[in-house]
């Protein structure tokens, strides 16, 4: 028996449904939230484990 | 002239709710007009100016206020269907400020819904038009502030800014827009979009008119926890101040990537008239700006998706598509994506803010095309269709991402009689600097005194 894992692109999964998100939707959502997720990937080149996320902190308090 | 009682508060309340009568039909710039409460606060501001006791320069002045400002007892619908029925029972702080200097407000100003859009193309309460030309968008999403301000429908008003709200629609629609410093203005009873990105300001015809907003509305606010409580300036007071000698950094990354060459052309123009002021402009390249999508992005639809949560759950069904699938996708990101777009602003603050230590300003175009029409979703941009909603608010979002202080103002015309405006940006808290270098240039400027047709 063969398992499939990968989500169908036309059925959002159970728990995105949660968000309102219809099978219509996920057709364009899904691609727009890969296509976010690699640009944030492209932000390791600069990023190292000393950088604290601290921006929202300070911002206030200068 | 209102303090030497050359013209009577009464008299200029009733020729603005005049002006709305006339226009309104055409603009759609308020969701909600006030015009009994502002008759009353006028005569209110009458006898107090007859008696002697004038509050100040803000004292019987007609304001509008974005709809996501808390007005005690008057609806606040946050461009919205979901809260159309929302009846604040307190002030915002800055509407209390505004009120304490004696300002009138005269309604509450159509925006993009829930501040997340960057057209005010508002399926509810139909789309804002553009004074100068109404088959146009104001751009968002403080477009009612814009186009109200550029009408004449009132003398100033207060937008909100997550990733170019005041400064996108006061390019459009041709007048100022101050972004203030991340916490100079309290956000107290302003509904939110995103907490580490929203600001609010002030949007005005003059660079003057918007110093004066500003130093009623600044300061320090215990219920707004992002409140600074750096000292307070009068933004007034170094208007006049000569410029020459300013240095300016022009960044040419990213801000000249998609761009129409008719604002390309009007900003060489800009850049040579702070020359002609003595100034001296430097084009520089930054690298890091070009991850300024992927930082504001992430953190502005994660944030807004947190804030809207519960809605984006039950009531989907009441909100306008473009909202909803902004909403839906912010809660897609991840916890890591957001993580880590925090942690790479901090980075990103890091390299602009080191600009500074051998510049006073940066200058920028604050939008990429005139404004588009309203029934279109795309524009041609130098032979390249762009879509028009992340168009509009490409080159507003960094400063979002740093919390510095911009300021918007005009600098010309496309040949389709479209205003185009610079944006200039500080170093935190020099908001005074701004309005220095922003009324200078206003001097000279083609733009100053002009009015939209309507």
């Amino acid at each position: 028996m063969s398992h499939d894992n990968e989500p169908k692109p036309d059925i959002p999964p159970e728990y995105i449904s949660e968000l309102s998100i219809d099978a219509k939707q996920w057709v364009i959502l899904e691609p727009l939230a890969k296509s976010a997720s690699n640009s944030v990937k492209m932000l390791d080149q600069f990023l190292t484990v000393e950088t604290e996320s601290s921006a929202i902190f300070v911002l206030g308090k200068v | 002239m209102l303090k030497r009682k050359e013209i009577s508060p009464v008299n200029l309340v009733a020729s603005h709710l005049l002006r709305i009568q006339e226009t309104d039909g055409h603009l759609n710039s308020f969701i909600k007009v006030l015009s009994d409460t502002s008759k009353k606060n006028a005569a209110q501001a009458e006898k107090e100016i007859l008696a002697g006791e004038w509050k100040g320069k803000l004292h019987g002045i007609p304001i509008g206020l974005k709809d996501l400002y808390y007005t005690k007892g008057i609806p606040t619908t946050v461009g919205s269907k979901i809260y159309k029925d929302f009846i604040p029972n307190f002030n915002a702080t800055v509407v209390d400020k505004l009120s304490e200097a004696g300002a009138i407000i005269i309604g509450k100003l159509q925006m993009h819904e829930f501040a997340l859009g960057t057209t005010s193309h508002n399926p509810h309460y139909g789309p804002a038009r553009n004074p100068w030309n109404t088959e146009c968008i104001t751009g968002g999403s403080s477009g009612g502030s814009a186009s109200s301000v550029s009408a004449g429908q009132c003398m100033g008003a207060l937008g909100s800014d997550t990733g170019g709200s005041i400064r996108i629609p006061s390019a459009l629609c041709g007048i100022v827009g101050m972004k203030p410093t991340f916490g100079r203005v309290s956000r107290h009873g302003v509904f939110p979009l995103s907490s580490s990105l929203d600001t609010v300001g002030p949007m005005t015809r003059t660079v003057e008119d918007n110093a004066i907003i500003l130093n009623a509305i600044s300061g320090h606010d215990i219920n707004d926890s992002f409140s600074s409580e750096h000292r307070l300036s009068d933004y007034t007071s170094d208007i006049e101040k000569d410029i020459s000698g300013i240095k300016i950094a022009h960044p040419q990354t990213y801000f000249y990537d998609v761009i129409d060459e008719e604002v390309v052309c009007l900003m060489k123009k800009a850049s040579e008239h702070f020359a002609s002021l003595g100034g001296k402009v430097e084009p520089i390249e930054v690298p890091i700006l070009e991850h300024t999508l992927a930082i504001s992005g992430t953190i502005l639809l994660t944030e807004a998706a947190e804030i809207h949560s519960e809605n984006i759950r039950t009531k989907a069904e009441l909100i306008g598509n473009d909202v909803k699938s902004r909403l839906q996708q912010g809660s897609l990101t991840s916890g890591v994506d957001y993580v880590k777009s925090q942690r790479a602003r901090t980075i990103y603050n890091q390299k602009i803010n080191n600009l500074f230590e051998n510049y006073d300003i940066l200058i920028a175009p604050t939008v990429a095309t005139g404004a588009p029409p309203i029934n279109d979703t795309s524009v041609e941009v130098n032979g390249v269709q762009e879509l028009i909603a992340p168009l509009m608010a490409r080159l507003t979002r960094p400063q979002n991402i740093t919390g510095l202080p911009t300021i918007s103002l005009p600098i010309g015309f496309t040949s389709k009689g479209l205003p185009v405006s610079m944006q200039l940006t500080a170093p935190a808290f020099q908001e005074a600097r701004l309005y220095n270098v922003a009324n200078q240039y206003e001097k000279i400027s083609v733009f100053k005194n002009m009015l939209p047709p309507i």
